[in-house]
């Protein structure tokens, strides 16, 4: 393979989109037309999302009081049970599992057919902190005097017994007085130095509202979801589950529990979102920039190496190449040099809009998954190049060439997970989503760029990717090999 | 029908000079015979000219020859290397006979992809360019968008396209199509000297008369040639003034034995009844 030849066929494709003005503007603004005008649109009814279900919960006992002092009834339950049963299989794919941190690296590095978007952990006193604030409730609402009330870790004021104060450190709306009263300051909110619990005393302990069992202060017991924040979509999906099983699980346990019931309340569990990734709050916007920039990838190189080869062919110029010395290996290298480019030039515009109009996210270090996402997106374009010049030879003018557009722009647009996530896709289309270059493309760039994931986790997008590119490299070299 | 107008004799030195050969090229397309059974031998320094109406095959054989097109059956050699080789495509020219630029690019734009294709030294891309802009009088016009120009003109930069790298031998297939008659003239004195220089040109035309230029002219039609000679010994053998006249001479006279005859019997037993 000759360089010089290829660089020259490479010139020639620029030079040809430099000279056609409508062609080139075709290029950098459709993209941006389509960040804009999707750019909040996604859609979809999310199903079969896999997560991992981490379930240490043990039971514990609601002590109820009676009417009388000292008169107790008990009723054993594990929440974590009820949390479990009140999930939706139909949304959410269950994989039990007893390793929680085991299970967070697996939301991290899974992909695809594994991939695991979230961790759903039931910790080990969840059913005792529960347990502990319906007693909590009970003693409330059952008459009590201020010895009383105060004996059993609750609070006496405005005349009844209350079973909790809010925090202390939520009053401090400001980080300078915040810090001033020995809170600590994050997420722009004044919360309790968590170091110094250990050292509380029960009052203590109680007073700043959290729990004191087996000797020691405790910040609650939260049900906590880690979840892999990419996509937003999927992200929204897991954390309603999740919700709406908590109420499920609460309506079933006083349903279950007649003694309960005159105790009903709404248990505030608090459903901790904290992200498998350090992406913070990752919006619709953030996941869908990178995935507009191998699309825009996908749809220009088709369909320009569509219409240039069908030009070429109606010309006659592609029949001269055929008689040149120049390869065929060169002509395809050639194209792809200069779809490369321009395809860089694309992603670059679409990257600074994003940045520019919607201060779109970039995990750190921004260069490294800039560069990673570049490197994907040369190889879906190579790859649709390839495919573009095997897809010219079934068309024999631009109108038929347009025909592609429903044929192949549109399923890779709608099953690819660009705007709605694969998981949204009925059962029987998925195979089709696996088998298109575009998905893997996607994934692999909103993993760089969102998720923050480095070549090691990737590599089997790149496998995929790169299997694609050598069958359409061999096969459109075989094409213009071709003599009739 | 063989190329028998050489003389020569000494078996070496005819192979040694042959510079495209073929021997029984057949080329169907379907259940259509485009070439039937064609021989051609082609010296070097010739210019043969391959004659004959629209449809007889003229495109066909050339394009085999350059393999592109698969040979039905028989083969073709040029220079002495069977085809199809990629590496003998270097010292070939070829100007396919639609206008075939690129039209988006100017026409220094395309010279230059065509010198880069074809490897022309780079010291000598510029000159070979001027020459060339000169040579098809498109030298106002270097800097124009190919998609801009004239018919003609741009027939014109598909021929400079193809003597770029100033090939050893050329293809050319209808050069002179909506090049203006003063022009046209000029460009058969740079084919005939070219060939002096030793160059062999095979070239295609419909304009009959102009193919009096030639050393050599195959009349072709339905694939085969029907006769082939100097344009001179072509009219002294047809008995006629023109060579177009002696083409419409060996045209009948073969016609006789094929399907016009038949037709024309039909035609004389439809006006008995």
């Amino acid at each position: 393979m000759k360089v010089r030849r290829t660089l020259a066929f490479s010139r020639r494709v620029l030079k040809q989109l430099r000279h056609d003005k409508r062609t080139f503007g075709f290029i950098l603004l459709m993209p941006l037309i389509m960040i804009v005008v999707f750019g909040y649109t996604f859609a979809g009814d999310v199903k079969n999302v896999s997560v991992l279900l981490v379930d240490q919960d043990l039971p514990a006992t609601v002590i109820v009081p009676g009417s009388g002092t000292g008169n107790f009834t008990t009723v054993n339950l594990t929440f974590g049970d009820y949390i479990d049963q009140g999930l939706n299989r139909d949304t959410l794919s269950i994989k039990t599992s007893d390793d929680l941190n085991g299970s967070m690296k697996t939301v991290r590095t899974s992909q695809f057919f594994q991939k695991s978007w979230a961790v759903i952990y039931i910790p080990k006193d969840f059913s005792k902190v529960f347990a502990q604030y319906l007693t909590k409730v009970a003693v409330s609402k059952v008459m009590m005097n201020k010895t009383q009330c105060e004996v059993t870790s609750n609070f006496w004021y405005d005349g009844s017994c209350h079973p909790f104060q809010s925090s202390n450190s939520e009053k401090y709306a400001s980080k300078s007085e915040c810090q001033g009263a020995g809170f600590k300051w994050y997420s722009n909110k004044c919360h309790e130095d968590f170091s110094d619990k250990v050292k509380w005393t029960r009052p203590e302990c109680s007073a700043h509202g959290y729990f004191w069992y087996d000797a020691a202060c405790h910040d609650g017991a939260d049900l906590t979801v880690y979840i892999d924040g990419a996509n937003p979509n999927i992200k929204g999906t897991v954390l309603k589950a999740v919700a709406d099983a908590q109420l499920k699980a609460q309506a079933e346990v006083f349903a279950k529990n007649p003694a309960l019931r005159k105790f009903q309340v709404d248990y505030p569990v608090v459903t901790k979102d904290d992200y498998a990734f350090d992406t913070g709050d990752i919006r619709f916007i953030d996941a869908f920039a990178p995935g507009i920039m191998a699309f825009a990838m996908l749809m220009v190189t088709t369909m320009i190496t569509i219409f240039l080869f069908i030009e070429e062919r109606k010309m006659g110029t592609l029949e001269r190449l055929q008689a040149s010395p120049a390869t065929e290996s060169e002509i395809v290298i050639g194209y792809a040099l200069a779809f490369s480019l321009v395809s860089m030039a694309q992603a670059t515009v679409i990257l600074l809009t994003a940045l520019g109009l919607f201060h779109i996210y970039i995990a750190p270090p921004v260069w490294y998954h800039i560069l990673i996402t570049y490197g994907f997106l040369i190889f879906l374009g190579m790859g649709h190049q390839c495919l573009g010049i095997l897809l010219s030879s079934g068309a024999k003018n631009e109108l038929q060439a347009i025909q592609f557009v429903p044929l192949i722009i549109f399923p890779s647009i709608l099953l690819c997970g660009l705007l709605f996530p694969i998981e949204s896709i009925p059962q029987y289309l998925r195979p089709i989503s696996y088998i298109i270059p575009l998905t893997y493309c996607i994934d692999a760039v909103r993993g760089a760029m969102v998720r923050g994931l480095g070549l090691e986790s990737l590599c089997c997008n790149g496998l995929a990717l790169f299997v694609f590119l050598v069958v359409m490299l061999f096969g459109a070299i075989m094409l213009l090999k071709r003599r009739s | 029908m063989s190329a028998g107008t050489s003389k020569r004799t000494v078996k070496d030195e005819a192979k040694n000079k042959l510079v495209i050969q073929t021997k029984g090229l057949v080329k169907t397309f379907g259940n259509f015979k485009a070439v039937d059974g064609l021989d051609l031998e082609i010296r070097k320094g010739q210019l043969y000219g391959l004659l004959g109406p629209n449809g007889c095959g003229k495109t066909t054989t050339i394009r085999m020859i350059l393999g592109l097109l698969t040979i039905t059956d028989g083969w073709a050699k040029v220079l002495g290397t069977r085809i199809p080789n990629k590496e003998l495509m270097a010292r070939i020219g070829y100007m396919p006979q639609e206008t075939a630029v690129y039209r988006e690019l100017t026409v220094h734009d395309n010279l230059e992809l065509f010198g880069h294709m074809y490897e022309v030294p780079l010291d000598r891309m510029a000159r070979r360019e001027r020459e060339l802009l000169d040579l098809v009088d498109l030298s106002d016009w270097r800097d124009s968008m190919a998609g801009d120009l004239s018919g003609g003109m741009m027939h014109r930069l598909s021929l400079a396209c193809a003597m770029m790298h100033d090939p050893e031998v050329m293809f050319l297939d209808e050069p002179t199509v909506g090049v203006d008659p003063e022009l046209r003239d000029n460009l058969w004195h740079h084919f005939q000297d070219l060939c002096k220089k030793g160059k062999t040109i095979i070239l295609t035309t419909h304009y009959i008369e102009e193919s009096r230029h030639c050393d050599l002219v195959g009349l072709m039609r339905e694939g085969r040639i029907i006769a082939q000679d100097s344009p001179k010994e072509l009219m002294r053998k047809a008995g006629t003034e023109t060579l177009e006249d002696a083409f419409l001479f060996f045209t009948k006279d073969t016609a006789r034995t094929k399907r016009l005859d038949k037709a024309v019997k039909e035609l004389e037993e439809g006006e008995e009844e």
